[in-house]
């Protein structure tokens, strides 16, 4: 009886999805959708990554956000003028030790000290 | 049969939002830290400054006080913790009395350089190059002023070159 049994194979014993009967097992693939969200997934990140990739290796980007880029130098001089004089201003600095022009000592806007001193001559006639 | 179901979504949700919320609690951190470093940097070189302002070796030339001022101010800046605030690469400079044609801008100077505050991607990369001063001028030296006295008692006829023979003068508040 062991030997003359036909022993039927469900899918799952077999493991790949086929279905038959020893010793004439018939190899027919079974179509399903158990890998279509992994290659939706692996299309739609390779769209977006080749979009980034794209967006940010452009010229446009680069002259924005990039190195040496408009943004950015601007942000590192208002850094370097502000850590120095304690004004945040979108002046040049063009300040020097050898006279008065000294952005610290000097407002380069309006021409005046910053040094305060009392509005009205003293004393008082 | 595999059974799919939803239960690993919320976590590569949490995954997700947790490098964000990591990235911008980073930013601040560094945005903080730097900053801080700055802030420092500005300290350090205000007491450099203090150092310079007042130290004197009774040279007899207001040069060689002003170079032992130097030392001293260079002193005081090296016992702070330059490397660990990196600031290791910063040299102290100063505006001396006698080189610097505006008076009022006389005192130590700190270079340095640093990462930007903001923006470690992209172009913000670039190195800032800050400046740090501290202006406190400088008392004048001994010597500054004993010359002094000596060019008034040699203006009053007294006194001859040097003021060697003037043994007896009264330095009152530094003596000038």
């Amino acid at each position: 009886m062991e030997k003359n049994s036909r022993t039927h194979l469900s899918s799952l014993e077999h493991g790949y999805g086929l279905d038959c009967m020893k010793p004439f097992c018939i190899t027919t693939l079974s179509h399903n959708q158990k890998g279509q969200s992994v290659m939706e997934y692996l299309l739609l990140l390779f769209v977006v990554v080749s979009l980034s990739t794209a967006f940010i290796t452009s010229d446009a980007f680069k002259s924005i956000m990039g190195e040496n880029s408009f943004f950015f130098t601007k942000l590192k001089e208002k850094q370097e003028y502000s850590f120095r004089h304690a004004q945040y201003t979108d002046t040049n600095d063009d300040s020097t030790y050898n006279g008065p022009q000294h952005h610290s000592y000097k407002n380069p806007e309006s021409n005046n000290s910053r040094f305060f001193a009392p509005a009205e001559e003293y004393p008082i006639n | 049969m595999q059974v799919r179901n939803e239960k690993g979504q919320s976590t590569i949700e949490l995954i997700t939002t947790l490098i964000f919320v990591f990235g911008f609690v980073f930013l601040f951190l560094r945005t903080a830290l730097y900053t801080t470093n700055h802030f420092m940097a500005q300290y350090f070189t205000f007491m450099a400054s203090r150092s310079y302002l007042v130290m004197d070796n009774s040279s007899n030339t207001p040069e060689g006080s002003d170079s032992y001022a130097e030392e001293k101010a260079r002193g005081v800046m090296a016992s702070f913790p330059l490397e660990a605030l990196e600031l290791g690469d910063g040299t102290l400079n100063f505006n001396t009395p006698g080189d610097s044609n505006h008076k009022v801008l006389v005192g130590p100077y700190f270079n340095f350089s640093s990462q930007m505050t903001i923006g470690g991607g992209f172009g913000g990369q670039q190195e800032l190059e800050l400046t740090s001063e501290s202006f406190l001028l400088r008392e004048p030296p001994r010597i500054d002023c004993l010359q002094r006295i000596c060019s008034s008692f040699q203006a009053l006829g007294a006194g001859s070159a040097g003021c060697r023979d003037i043994q007896h003068v009264t330095f009152a508040d530094n003596g000038c």
